[in-house]
């Protein structure tokens, strides 16, 4: 009896958890999956229309237009957030002396990140209007800009999507820093001293040894920053709101338009449910690479 | 023994809170508490909807922005639960809550407190289905199909406008009004939902209210209708021609107002709700403003009708525990004080007409304006983000949004509307 119990105990301490797993994430996941086969306006009775969201969201060009987007945001996020985070904590790391000043600075690349999405995207809406903004106003007294044509970065087709990936970058690149930076720490001191005594110099002891001792949590941080991008939504639609246009219409937002603007929820869990069919099939892929990656340099 | 004695202190203590507590809530419970879920209203309404007292119920209001009373609405609705008295916007919104009978039946109410003549009865129609009515008009009547410009700037720099401006008209002005240093006209196209009703009133300069219906049947083609061409070249000039602000494809309304109030642009395309806007009201405006049509088609100068709504209809949750108090508040909602304090933070006709007819006084900066006077007689019509089937407004709006940047053309602007029209009568 008392085996019994004992075999039992560790189970029930994890029930709490299991139970607001399963009210939280199980039961919704279970719901939109079975949602994506109906026809449902949000208020009436749901219709079973078997697969032929999916064969909508197949035929659409507007899904598919947003999927390209959503993987050009990826991408952005793959090559550029994680990389700028460990430039920043090269600086922080390697090249401040001044472990107050390290700290500081450690604090002010994080700032970002602690901010509210929706006031990121409202306030770079505004830095870029271009009539009203900050940005064309610093342009102006540096006789950059003609003030009656100001650049229009927000409303052109070309440059919205770059525009709009900056703020990502000034928010999430902290986030970047902070993951290499902790690894840098437990990076053992003894290894660049060997190096050093071999005549190793400080940029070759970095790319020899500190990078691949990286590599692992440079993935974890690309990986992250993935599952961030095909989730992409609150600040950019806070900035942009899809547009100008369907310029910047990621999937999250067409899902979002679809049920709250279109009231067509039914179609917008077939297209969530292909989105997080998409995302769990790349996490996988990374996860690959990235255990390989980490076979290799550790 | 201390140690006793503190310990049934103790206990007497949380028996005496704890009889108060039940006893409070007893209190409470005898009284009901209707809730109201509504648009953040102006000061002065506001101040009226809380100042409701009754002996017999309270009244608990929660104020949300308009998108997110919607969202609000759908889901409490959705899930059976909801607020006694809510608003939600008319058109394929509200058509859906009547049909699902989750709106109370007022018919009865109606008779009681008189409430087909203390509201305008030309929204009631949007209201009602199958003859009987589910929802009041509460809201102002914000007129569209009027442009604002700053009088003191076009005095100061010799410049002129017409009453009733062509697009040809207001290319020229807009290179006089850059060359004097100010934005030409503001426009706030990021939610998109601006682009449409410009549409709108093209769309309603030749034609009356029934071209929608035509639109929505079928019986008009969205990509053979020369009267949809007609507006969408229209609004491709406007925008390709550099008539609206810089950056208007990526800001909002409310940066669009701030464009207009602060001098930045001299023009402003905006409903008649933007008065509201103004902090500290009218008279703090840095200069004075004179109203005027909406761009125009060659040739036309009064349209047929106007886009003037009540966008919103009140109505008591099916589900209501106490419709009788439900219509008690919102009998008091449409009073005539009611309109009083609409007007005195509105500064636009309310919905009460008899308020509008005999008390209302409106700003000579409107009134004095030959397009604002005519505008108020037209045909009413609901705002046209509201009167096809969202898909097609949707893509309405997008392709507006492409139309004005020079992405897209009219004839593949019509094409990619129609697809969509077509797929949704399917």
């Amino acid at each position: 009896m008392k085996k019994k119990r004992k075999k039992l105990r560790p189970y029930l301490y994890l029930v709490p958890m299991a139970v607001l797993m399963g009210i939280f994430v199980i039961y919704p996941l279970i719901s939109l999956f079975s949602t994506s086969f109906t026809k449902w306006d949000g208020l009436g009775a749901k219709e079973f229309i078997g697969i032929k969201n999916y064969i909508k969201a197949m035929d659409s060009t507007k899904f598919w237009y947003s999927i390209k987007l959503t993987f050009v945001w990826a991408i952005l996020s793959i090559c550029i957030l994680q990389p700028v985070g460990v430039v920043l904590a090269v600086i922080v790391e390697n090249l401040v002396k001044s472990r107050r000043i390290a700290g500081v600075m450690r604090t002010i690349y994080f700032m970002p990140m602690l901010m509210s999405m929706v006031a990121i995207g409202l306030l770079w809406q505004l830095i870029y209007n271009p009539s009203l903004g900050l940005l064309t106003s610093v342009l102006d007294k540096l006789h950059l800009v003609d003030i009656m044509n100001p650049p229009n970065f927000l409303g052109s087709k070309s440059t919205v999507l770059p525009a709009a990936f900056i703020p990502t970058i000034w928010q999430w690149s902290g986030f970047g820093m902070i993951l290499t930076s902790a690894a840098m720490m437990n990076i053992p001191s003894e290894l660049n001293e060997a190096a050093a005594i071999d005549g190793a110099g400080k940029v070759s002891g970095f790319f020899r040894i500190t990078l691949p001792l990286l590599m692992p949590t440079i993935f974890l941080g690309m990986t992250i920053n993935m599952i961030g991008a095909f989730k992409g939504f609150d600040m950019l639609y806070a900035m942009t709101a899809g547009g100008p246009a369907n310029y910047t219409t990621l999937t999250s937002i067409f899902i979002y338009k679809l049920s709250f603007t279109e009231n067509k929820f039914g179609y917008a869990c077939a297209v969530s449910v292909i989105l997080i069919i998409t995302v769990i099939f790349f996490t996988v892929i990374f996860n690959a690479i990235g255990k390989k990656i980490e076979e290799k340099y550790t | 023994m201390k140690k006793k004695a503190l310990l049934a202190a103790g206990l007497a203590g949380i028996m005496v809170i704890t009889a108060a507590g039940s006893s409070m809530t007893v209190m409470a419970a005898e009284k009901p508490v209707i809730t109201v879920w509504c648009e953040s209203a102006n000061t002065s309404m506001s101040d009226y909807m809380e100042a409701f007292e009754s002996d017999e119920f309270d009244v608990d209001i929660v104020y949300y922005s308009s998108e997110d009373l919607k969202n609000q609405v759908r889901i409490a609705l959705a899930s059976g639960e909801g607020p006694d008295i809510m608003a939600a916007n008319t058109g394929e919104f509200f058509d859906s809550i009547m049909q699902a009978g989750q709106a109370l039946e007022l018919d009865s109410y109606a008779e009681k407190y008189n409430w087909k003549e203390n509201v305008e009865s030309d929204y009631l129609d949007s209201m009602s289905m199958n003859g009987t009515l589910y929802g009041l008009p509460l809201q102002t009547q914000s007129a569209w199909g009027l442009m604002f410009y700053n009088k003191d700037f076009f005095e100061a720099n010799d410049l002129e406008v017409s009453m009733y401006p062509t697009v040809e008209e207001l290319t020229v002005l807009s290179e006089k009004l850059k060359d004097a240093g100010k934005q030409p006209i503001a426009l706030g196209n990021v939610d998109m939902w601006p682009g449409i009703l410009l549409f709108g009133d093209f769309l309603l300069q030749e034609n009356s209210g029934d071209i929608i219906d035509k639109l929505n049947s079928g019986e008009e083609s969205w990509a053979d209708s020369e009267t949809v061409k007609k507006c969408l070249e229209n609004i491709a000039a406007l925008g390709q021609n550099g008539c609206f602000s810089a950056g208007f494809e990526a800001q909002d309304h409310s940066a669009a107002i701030e464009s207009f109030v602060n001098g930045t642009s001299a023009m402003m395309y905006m409903g008649t709700w933007w008065l509201t806007y103004v902090e500290g009201g009218l008279e703090n405006m840095d200069f004075e403003f004179a109203t005027i049509a909406s761009p125009r088609i060659d040739g036309v100068e009064v349209s047929k009708a106007a886009q003037i709504w009540s966008s919103q209809a009140t109505f008591i949750n099916a589900a209501a525990e106490n419709p009788d108090y439900c219509a008690e508040y919102l009998n008091y909602m449409a009073a005539p004080e009611a309109a009083q304090a609409q007007y005195k933070g509105a500064l636009q006709p309310t919905f009460n007409p008899e308020y509008n007819e005999n008390t209302l006084v409106i700003d000579p900066q409107l009134a004095d304006s030959e397009a604002f006077n005519k505008v108020y007689d037209l045909e009413k019509v609901n705002y046209m983000d509201w009167n096809f089937p969202t898909s097609v407004t949707e893509a309405l709006e997008i392709e507006i949004g492409k139309l004005m940047m020079g992405d897209t053309t009219v004839e593949e602007a019509m094409k990619e509307v129609n697809a969509v029209a077509e797929e949704e009568r399917e």
